[in-house]
Parts: C-alpha cells; sequence; structure tokens
C-alpha cells in the first residue's frame, strides 16, 4: 500500500507554494458516494517543484490520477501526482511530508 | 480460459473439421468413394461400405476419424459452456487489464500505452481525446478502469460524469470492454 493511496482519485481543491518558508501545502478531496474527506499534504524543505501539462486548459478541476511517493537516495522525498493523465503532473523534491498531520513513511 | 480464446479454439477446431471433411470429399476417395454427401454419411453410420477394397478402409478410415473429431469437439464446447455458466451465472469471465487495453485498443483504435501499474488506451477525439486508464492495481484498488476527458470529467459506468471516486473506479468485469465501447460512443 502506498503511503498516499488516499489521494488516488481526489480532487485537488488548493496547491499553495510557500517559497520563503519552502513549503509546499496541498489540499484534496476525495468523494465516495455521500461521504467527502478531504486530505492535506504538506511538504516541507522543498528543493524542487515542476508542473508540466500538454493537456489542454483551462480544466474544469485537477483531478489527482495517481499519486507516489519514494524516498531517493539522497534521504529526500520524490512525490509524483498524475493530473487526469501522463500528459499532465506535478513533481516535488522534499526533505520530508506530513499527510493528514502524520509524517509520512517512504518505503 | 477467457472468451477470445475460447473463440479462438472454436474456429481452429472448425476449421479442422473442415479440413477432415475436404480431405475426406476430395483427397481419400476416389471414384467409388466420391458419392453424394448423404451416401458418405450412410458409409460412416454402418462404419465403411465396401470395405474389402483400399478405397474402402480409406473412406471409413476418414469417417470415422471424423466423426470422432466432432463428438470429442462437441463434448469440449459443452464442458466449457456447463463451466463457463457455473462459474459466472452465465456472465462473461473478467479479462486482465492487460487483456482489456489490448482489446480496447483493437475495437476503439486507440493508442495503447503500458503504465506502471496498469495499462492507458487513448482514443482520438477532440482536442483532448479520451483517456481510458485499465489498471491492475493501484490507490489500493486492484483490477479496475476509469474513463476520462483529461481536464473536463470522468465518467461512471452508466457514462454520467462523476468526481466520485467510488463510481469512476469500476472493477473489470466481463462486461467491461462492452461498458467502455457503449461511453466511448456516447461521447462522441
Amino acid at each position: 500500500m502506498g503511503a498516499l493511496d488516499d489521494l488516488w482519485g481526489a480532487v485537488l481543491d488548493e496547491l499553495r507554494v510557500e517559497l520563503v518558508s519552502q513549503t509546499i501545502l496541498l489540499t484534496a478531496h476525495v468523494t465516495a458516494g455521500s461521504e467527502v474527506v478531504t486530505h492535506q499534504l504538506e511538504l516541507r524543505n522543498v528543493s524542487e517543484f515542476r508542473f508540466r501539462s500538454s493537456i489542454p486548459g483551462p480544466w474544469d478541476y485537477a483531478e489527482i490520477t495517481e499519486a507516489h511517493l519514494a524516498r531517493t537516495a539522497a534521504g529526500g522525498l520524490s512525490i509524483e501526482l498524475v493530473l487526469w493523465s501522463e500528459d499532465a503532473g506535478v513533481s516535488v523534491s522534499a526533505g520530508s511530508a506530513i499527510f493528514d498531520g502524520s509524517p509520512v513513511m517512504a518505503p | 480460459m477467457t472468451l477470445h480464446q475460447w473463440r479462438s479454439r472454436w474456429a481452429l477446431q472448425c476449421l479442422i473439421v473442415l479440413g477432415l471433411v475436404i480431405a475426406f470429399v476430395v483427397v481419400a476417395t476416389p471414384a467409388q468413394a466420391r458419392t453424394t454427401l448423404g451416401a458418405a454419411q450412410r458409409v460412416t453410420a454402418t462404419t465403411g461400405v465396401d470395405a474389402s477394397t483400399t478405397t474402402g478402409h480409406i473412406v471409413a478410415a476418414s469417417l470415422q476419424s471424423c466423426t470422432r473429431h466432432v463428438r470429442d469437439w462437441t463434448a469440449s464446447q459443452l464442458e466449457f459452456a456447463s463451466g463457463f455458466a457455473a462459474e459466472g451465472g452465465g456472465e462473461l469471465p473478467a479479462p486482465t487489464a492487460g487483456g482489456l487495453a489490448s482489446d480496447l485498443a483493437d475495437a476503439s483504435g486507440g493508442t495503447l500505452k503500458e503504465l506502471k501499474s496498469g495499462y492507458s488506451v487513448t482514443i482520438p477525439s477532440g482536442s483532448r481525446g479520451i483517456v481510458v486508464r485499465l489498471m491492475e492495481e493501484g490507490g489500493g484498488r486492484t483490477n479496475y478502469w476509469r474513463i476520462s476527458l483529461p481536464g473536463k470529467q470522468a465518467f461512471t459506468v452508466a457514462g454520467e460524469a462523476s468526481t466520485d471516486s467510488a463510481l469512476t473506479h469500476i472493477p473489470i468485469s466481463g462486461s467491461s470492454l462492452q461498458d467502455i465501447l457503449s461511453i466511448i460512443e456516447g461521447l462522441g
């Protein structure tokens, strides 16, 4: 099970990049029937942030189709979000991550 | 055995039976045996007429072989059909994500691409295309598919736009190919 499995199929509500503190705060919600669950992912000590897309905009909303997190050889974290398809996504390199209030333990 | 494999085997066996019949009629039956099909069937029923001749032996052996093959083939089809109905209550067996992706690409003319833990098929449509993801696993789910117009909407199995992940992540089943093609047709 992946650390960010709960984000698969979520609708992205906000992606805030704080350059001064070098953090990124992602807020998204998942709807399953009548239940709506909001998730927050905070990425700290961000060293790289990249958004790419060849899907024409504007979008109606941003769907987090896949969410992956892995430990890098240097000990940091690599976060990959697929938005809609492999033609769009967000890549982040960070030092640590907090997901829904708990530190993320990368595999 | 998938339905696709069963169809392929069925077609192959039909060809074998046809080949045996042709061999009997054209190759293995000289003038004496080159009679009407009705006469040939009577030969089979009596296990070869005029078996005192070499031709008679050939005719009898050919027809016996043909009859045996048809009987075995029919039994195997009945066995498959019985198991098929018992396992799924008459429903088609669920394909693998890869098999479904391949069938979908063939049926829709879409482009098949392998992903980390599944496949995607992109069908040309407008400026965005229609993307179908056929996943072996991901996000805590296994063997599911989802279809979307990237940047716009994801869809339920009924073809309705939705952000409900429980409805847009659809388990792969025997009807998935037809379900997906129906949605694509509705979007086209």
